[in-house]
């Protein structure tokens, strides 16, 4: 599902913030990214959803080089991933539902279809009341949650989720990890990078563990 | 394709109050230019044309000469018309509609009769055969010495050359207004990738196609073109009305053939809409040039 081979990364002509990052996923994993602030969980997250390019090694994605993606390949691929970003990137000016309805607006769904699993993805986040509500008018947590639906809605075969419960208190927290888990056991890979240990710590998943750029634990996956 | 929801918040975008107004502006100048032209076209091969099928032959008078012999000498030459082939009529214009043509130069109630005006003979010509102009002007001269046959030629051609000119500068002057409109359009959208450059990263990392994202660009220009057209438009039938009601209160003498038909205001309304199709494919072209430059 995901290999890195090698991987160095660098913003511009800046230092390299990834080094020499290798590691296997298999379809179906669940893993988590863990490390102290700046260690490159985001980073590693960007090159994953095709926002950055690495500066050398080797990335696949669903059995694809992505050095060798065409452009007018990228948004399939793409559609196959969905992401919760670290700082939401949620579209201000649309209500929460529209939000969560964009990937499959994107995608094409007829809207009654949309309307029904946006509606009924965003009741079980706890958002029922939210649905018209902008962004800017809900709290930290309820954004966040606004961004995972969003991120789940098209049942993604990859999710990759930075941060997924930084600003929601741990029942809810893992009231969402429970979700992520639902997807895993239908199938969809899922990559969550954290800070929160002990959430980590209840779930029994693999870590990778980044410290300043490089992998420190090796993955159970790594070399197969 | 007028409904349909925006992703992105184009329609708070400063370019979106400012582009209907400009577009508005340059459809009604491109109509108007059009509207002028079509009119004039109109009006001069209408003169053309009734000067098309009709020889005019003048009789110079001779000085002393008695009006039983005025009448001789235009009968002569009617007969000779008459006789040549691809002539359907001739007839003397009566001195007295001379004078009434020439009323309005040379004011009412002046005796023409005292006035060493040419005799005119009127000559409307079949379709065919055509005139051998040369033959005929050689036969008139041999009865008449200093007749003059005016087929009107050297006339119709300044014409056509001028109705030439105006619709050359009519398309000219059209071009170019298109030609702002597309660069307002450019301007326009590329100001909107701009402002919304964060919103289309998130959307293609959602997995929008370029497509998908010039799409509501496109339906976007759209609108803001109707928008403009639709004013534009009402601009120039309102100007277009008064402008007629004000020839109508004119003295048809003096004016030429001015008129606005179905068919002209057919072809004035191609303008609006060819201004909405372009803005919807350069707003196209556009997105889909800049898109490629952000990833
Ligand atoms: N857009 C950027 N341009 C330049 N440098 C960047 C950029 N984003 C991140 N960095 C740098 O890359 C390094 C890794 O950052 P990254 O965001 O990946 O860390 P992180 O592990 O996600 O941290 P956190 O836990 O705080 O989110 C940091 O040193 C950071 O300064
Ligand atoms: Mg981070």
């Amino acid at each position: 599902m995901i290999r890195f081979e090698n991987v160095g990364m660098r913003y511009g002509a800046g230092p390299e913030v990834l080094s020499d990052i290798s590691f296997n996923l298999e379809p179906g994993a669940f893993r988590f990214v863990t490390g102290p602030s700046g260690a490159g969980k985001s980073s590693m997250l960007k090159l994953m959803y095709l926002a950055e390019k690495p500066s050398r090694g080797l990335i696949q994605l669903f059995d694809r080089d992505v050095s060798g993606l065409r452009r007018n390949e990228m948004p399939a691929l793409r559609r196959q991933i969905g992401v919760v970003f670290q700082e939401f990137r949620l579209l201000d000016h649309l209500s929460a539902f529209d939000n969560v309805a964009l990937p499959l607006r994107v995608a094409g769904m007829p809207e009654d279809v949309i309307a029904k699993h946006v509606t009924e993805l965003l009741s079980w986040v706890g958002l029922a009341g939210q649905l018209d509500a902008r962004p800017v008018t809900l709290s930290g947590g309820q954004q966040q949650r606004v961004a995972i639906a969003r991120a789940v809605i098209a049942r993604p075969q990859l999710l990759l989720a930075d941060e997924p419960t930084g600003n929601v208190d741990d029942a809810i927290a893992v009231r969402l990890l429970y979700l992520f888990e639902e997807l895993n056991k239908v199938g969809t890979t899922i990559v969550i990078a954290t800070h929160n240990e002990g959430l980590v710590s209840h779930f029994d998943y693999p870590v990778l563990h980044l410290e300043d750029g490089i992998l420190t634990t090796p993955s159970r996956d790594a070399g197969i | 394709m007028f409904s349909g929801r925006l992703d992105l918040p184009l329609s708070s975008d400063p370019a979106t109050r400012l582009l209907p107004w400009i577009i508005s502006v340059m459809v009604f100048l491109a109509m108007l230019m059009l509207a002028g032209a079509l009119v004039l076209t109109g009006a001069t091969s209408s003169w053309e044309k009734g000067l098309s099928g009709r020889y005019t032959v003048q009789i110079p008078p001779i000085e002393g000469e008695s009006t039983v012999e005025v009448d001789q000498r235009i009968d002569r030459a009617i007969k000779i018309l008459e006789r040549t082939p691809g002539v359907s009529a001739a007839k003397q214009v009566p001195p007295a509609e001379v004078a009434i043509s020439l009323e309005p130069w040379l004011g009412a109630g002046t005796s023409v009769v005292d006035l060493p005006l040419p005799h005119l003979i009127d000559v409307s010509l079949a379709d065919k055969p055509a005139v051998n102009l040369g033959q005929l002007r050689e036969q008139l001269r041999l009865a008449e010495k200093d007749s003059v046959v005016d087929d009107h030629g050297a006339w119709r051609r300044q014409i056509k050359d001028l109705i030439f000119s105006l619709q050359a500068l009519a398309a000219g002057i059209i071009l170019l207004i298109a030609g702002c409109a597309v660069s307002a359009v450019v301007f326009a959208t590329r100001s909107g990738i701009a402002v919304h450059h964060d919103v289309l990263i998130v959307l293609h990392l959602i997995g929008a196609t370029d497509n998908y994202i010039a799409r509501q660009f496109q339906r976007h220009a759209l609108r803001l073109a109707f928008k403009g057209g639709v004013v534009g438009a009402l601009l120039v039938g309102a100007t277009l009305a008064i402008f007629f009601k004000g020839v109508a209160e004119l003295d048809p003498m003096l004016m030429p053939d001015l008129r606005f038909t179905l068919w002209n205001w057919l072809i004035l309304s191609v303008v609006p809409v060819a201004v909405c199709v372009i803005a919807m494919r350069t707003a196209r072209a556009t997105v889909l040039r800049e898109l490629r430059r952000i990833q």
